[in-house]
Order: structure tokens, then sequence, then C-alpha cells
């Protein structure tokens, strides 16, 4: 009990640290080893200190993420990002609103090959911005759908928060990705109707645009080969099992790169600033792995995890119960936190805890999902208030929208967010049937 | 002031040049898998140890983004609830919150030099390429020096801002 109390003051501690500004991964590291410390004594932590940080940074399961984010800059680079929006505008432009679906399509697209919300929001923002805004688009409809619409960077795989759920889990990455295709395709699905509905109360936030020849629309159609091939390829390659996740991330960011240097995109200058991008992404993410690795030891050795197993579990509440109550904790924390610094915090304590539950299914397929569902709600904190990182990107693009107006746009977003994440805790199998339709 | 703003935009140079350095070498990996995966489909089999070149190269690249990271601020922070403070108790809480990636950062500088040094001794090596992981340390250490230098640097920057 009296390692529940510590374990209880480190949280505590550590929540405070954040709220002041520490960054989150030297807040989090911290007080993993003052309270490793404390229990295990400080030459144990001094030893581990020597090759815990080597350890963890040469796991190759990682070397997924700086590969996927590297692929996500020079697909940033290569010129996708205008074919993707030039095809989805060809066959939705000239319907009411079509211009917003196509900028949710665009994104879509642009999410299959990459594994970043931010960055599929900021590359998808600066080409259908300004078209939206010159067809006299609302500021809140424009503004919002992309910030919805960037979220499908990680909901439609590859997913770096994915691949980080799926370490701390122990899943299999390419199980994860197989399960997140639907969701994905449902987001993209839910955020259209979510643009129609919007329209059809105030047709003049989203205009109809002139129709495109039906020979232009194919032929822009066509322009998205590169898009496609690499997504086969990369995607396809890791559900079939044909490679691992991280030689689909190492194709995936070789493919991408080639194209963007074929296409010209990619001097010197352009390559070096890539992966200065990718260094300072990847850094940021590794620093917080790392004070998640110290503070999940610290928690083991207090049994807090087995603890709140016991005490949920003996509570007799409902599985499903604990399972929103846990969603509502993410939303409520998403709104002032980032995504995988919540994962890493929460999943250690949420996962044992959803094991321990019946759900009515196997243990693997309990894992992912959840891994999914937890996916979902932890992207939400990207579009709500007070810091919605993809509002802030596309707001800072769109100087003429006050922020206020993107978030009472993204309302309409925000609900069928919610609608899809009751409809997979009601029926897993839209999460669970791709993964065993491929495991046959 | 210590260090002129001249000294800061220098060390940023050198952290970013050192960066992509190390990006450099998780390209060079990129293409060793590539190719090892080519080799596999065409016949002639995969790299003999690709798994083991991608987990030294992640390891090497990923310490050598730490510095740059510090030196642009580009640790990720939760900065809502201290919003409409005014400038002197943000300037407090971002001295503490550098000191606290500093303490971090030299906890390696202390100790992983002697990570290194009992690789070295035990003669710790991988299974397939039976590379000596002490090797590894030869880049990640100056990486380490220089994250402790840019987490130093940061503190200053907040003092004197």
């Amino acid at each position: 009990m009296n390692e529940i109390a510590l374990a209880g003051s480190g949280i505590a501690i550590l929540l405070s640290m954040m709220f002041l500004r520490v960054p989150i991964g030297a807040a989090m590291a911290l007080v993993g080893m003052g309270g490793y410390a404390l229990l295990a004594g400080v030459d144990p932590l001094l030893s581990q200190v020597k090759t815990a940080a080597y350890w963890r940074y040469s796991s190759y399961d990682l070397s997924v993420v700086p590969l996927f984010l590297l692929m996500g800059q020079f697909a940033t680079r290569a010129g996708l990002s205008n074919a993707l929006f030039d095809a989805a505008r060809g066959f939705l432009g000239h319907h009411r609103g079509g211009l917003a679906m196509a900028a949710v399509g665009g994104c879509a697209g642009f999410g299959a090959i990459c594994g970043s919300s931010l960055a599929t929001a900021a590359t998808m923002g600066q080409v259908a911005l300004p078209e939206l805004r010159r067809y006299n688009y609302s500021g809140a409809l424009s503004t919002a759908s992309l910030a919805a619409g960037g979220t499908l960077g990680i909901l439609i795989p590859p997913s770096i928060v994915l691949v980080i759920y799926a370490i701390l889990v122990e899943a299999n990455i390419a199980v994860m990705f197989q399960a997140a295709f639907v969701p994905g395709i449902l987001a993209a699905v839910g955020y259209v109707l979510a643009i129609m509905v919007v329209v059809r109360i105030w047709p003049d936030a989203g205009p109809a645009v002139p129709p495109l020849p039906h020979a232009e629309r194919w032929r822009k159609l066509l322009d998205v080969w590169p898009v496609l091939t690499i997504f086969v390829v990369v995607i396809g390659g890791i559900y079939a099992g044909i490679f691992t996740p991280t030689e689909g991330a190492a194709i995936g960011a070789f493919l991408t790169g080639g194209y963007a240097f074929v296409q010209g995109n990619l001097s010197a200058n352009v390559l070096a600033e890539c992966l200065t991008q990718t260094a300072v992404s990847t850094g940021m993410i590794f620093l917080i792995i790392f004070g998640a690795d110290m503070l999940n030891g610290f928690l083991a050795l207090t049994g807090l995890p087995d603890f709140a197993v016991m005490t949920i579990v003996d509570s007799g509440l409902s599985p499903y119960v604990v399972l929103i109550v846990m969603i509502v904790i993410f939303i409520i924390f998403g709104c002032v936190m980032d995504s995988l610094s919540m994962i890493l915090l929460a999943i250690p304590v949420f996962w044992p805890v959803i094991a321990a539950m019946d759900f009515g299914m196997t243990e693997a397929d309990t894992k992912t999902w959840f891994g999914i569902i937890a996916l979902i709600v932890v992207e939400l904190g990207l579009i709500t208030p007070p810091v919605g990182m993809n509002i802030f990107i596309i707001n800072s693009m769109a100087k003429d929208v006050p922020m206020r107006e993107t978030f009472i746009g993204v309302i309409p977003f925000i609900v069928t967010d919610l609608l899809r994440v009751a409809l997979l805790v009601a029926l897993p199998a839209i999460v669970l049937f791709v993964p065993q339709l491929l495991a046959d | 002031m210590i260090f002129t703003t001249k000294f800061y935009e220098t060390y940023t140079k050198v952290c970013r040049t050192w960066a992509i350095m190390g990006g450099g070498v998780l390209c060079l990996a990129m293409i060793i898998t590539v190719i090892s995966i080519v080799g596999r489909a065409v016949g002639i089999g995969p790299v003999d140890g690709d798994f083991e070149v991608m987990e030294i190269s992640t390891a090497i690249a990923v310490f050598s983004f730490m510095p740059y990271t510090q030196m642009i601020r580009g640790h990720v922070l939760v900065d809502v609830f201290t919003q409409n403070l005014p400038r002197p108790a943000l300037r407090i809480l971002d001295t503490i919150g550098m000191t606290a990636v500093a303490i971090v950062a030299l906890m390696w500088l202390w100790r992983m030099p002697l990570g290194a040094y009992d690789f070295y001794q035990f003669g710790d090596e991988t299974t397939v390429l039976r590379y000596m992981r002490w090797w590894s340390f030869i880049v990640i250490l100056p990486s380490v020096v220089l994250f402790a230098g840019a987490s130093l640097l940061s503190i200053f920057r907040e003092v004197n801002r």
C-alpha cells in the first residue's frame, strides 16, 4: 500500500511538472529515475542508466518511427499533395461542399503514405486552403475540414502512434496496421458526411465549383499513381507479411524520396531540410520514449499496474464502464497533451486493466481493438480546444479566419469521431475482420 | 550575457550538421535494407545482418538528433495552464524545465561512457555481424556531449532571456 502511495505521489509530481512547462520526456525521466532510486536504491539506478537509452534506441521495431517520419518528410516535398487534391476535386468539386470533401479525400490519400497528422494537415493545407478560399468556402468549413482531415494521417496506416502502442503492449505492428484500415476509411467517410450536413444547413458555406469534363477527371485520377503504388507496396507488403514494418518503412522512404528526386523536388538543400525535420520529430519522440521507460520501470516496481487491475476487477464494474471511463480520461487529457505522450503514459496502466476484463474476445483481439479505439480517442486531442495542434497549424495558414471559428467549425467532425468510437466499441468486428481475413 | 547570440547560432548550426550526418546514417541503413529486400526477392538472398545494421544505425541516428532538438526547443511541453502568466514567471518555469532536461542529459553524459566501457571490457558484440557494441559509442558519445552542452546552453538562454 505504501508503494502505491509512492506511485500516486510520483504521478502527482509528474503532472505538476508537466503542467508547469517541464518538457514531458524530461519530467517522465526524472520522476521515473527518482522513484526507482527510492525503491531499488541509487546504485541499481546508476547502473541501469549506463545503457538504458542505448538499448531502447537500438530497438529494431522502433526504427520504424524515424523511417516513417522520413517518408512523411519526402512525401510532403514530392508534390504528391497537389495530385491528390486535384484528383479528389475532379470527382467531388461540383457537389455542394465538394471542395471541402476533396480536401478530406486528399488528406486520406496523403495519410496513406504519411504517418503523421501534423504533416498531413500542413501539407494538404498548403494545397487545398487557397482553393477553398478562392471559391468562397466559409472560413470555418475550410479550416475545420483540413484540421479534421489531417487526423487521417495517423488514423490511416502507416501510423506512428500505433507503432508505439504495439511496442508497449507487445502487439504485432502489422496486425495493428491491418486493423486500422477500415476505421481509417470510416473516419474519412464520417468527415465527408459531416461536410454534407454542414452545407445542407448552411448552403453558402461550401458552394459547388464548375465540373471538370469526365476525361480530365480520369486523367487527374491517373496522376495519383505514385501514391497508390507506394501505398500498395508498403502497406500491402506489410499486410501480406512479405516484409517487416521496418522494411516496409525503409522501402516507403526510399520510394518516396526517389520519386521526389526524379521530380526534381529533392535538391541537396531540401534533403538536408527533410533530414533536419525528421531529426527534430524523432528526437522529440525518443526523449519521451526514454522518459516513459524510466517512469514505467518505477511504476512496475511499485506494483501500481497490478494494484489497478485488482482494485478494478474486484469492484465488479462492467468492462464497458471501465472502457468508457478510460475513453473519457483520454479525451480530457487529450485536450492538453500530445497523443504520443498520452499513449506512453496511460497504456502501461490501462492495458493490464483492460486485459483482465472480459469483453468476450481473445486477449490478442482485445489488444488490437483497444489500440484502435485508443488511437482514435487520443487523436481527438488534435482538433479539440485549447491545444488542438492541427487547428493551430491550419489556422496559422488562414490568417483571416479567427481561431474561434475553426474550433466551432470542427464540432461536426468531432461528433462523427465520437459516433465512430461508439460504433467500434459496440461492433469490434469492424476492427477485427481485416486482420482475421488476412490471417487465414 | 556569458554567451553571445553568435555563439548560440554557431552551436545550433553545429548541432544541425551533426543531426543531418546522423540522418545520413539512417539513410544508409534504409538503402541497405532495400538492397536486402530486393536481394531476397530476386533470389540472391538478403544482406547478412540487415536487422543489426538497422538497429545500430537507429541508435546512432537518434542520439545524433538530440542536441539539435534541444537547441531549437523541439521537446514537447504542455503550455495551456501557463499561457497567461507574466513573462518573469514564465522565465522561471522555463529555467526549471530546461534544468530538468539538463539533468537527464548530464546523467547520460556521466553514465553512458561507463556503459560503453562495460561493452568494451566484456567484448559485447552483435550475433550475426559480430559488430563490437562499443564501436557505436565513438559517435554516440559526441552526441551525448553535444546534447549536454545544448541543455546547459538552454538554461543560460532562459536565465538571460
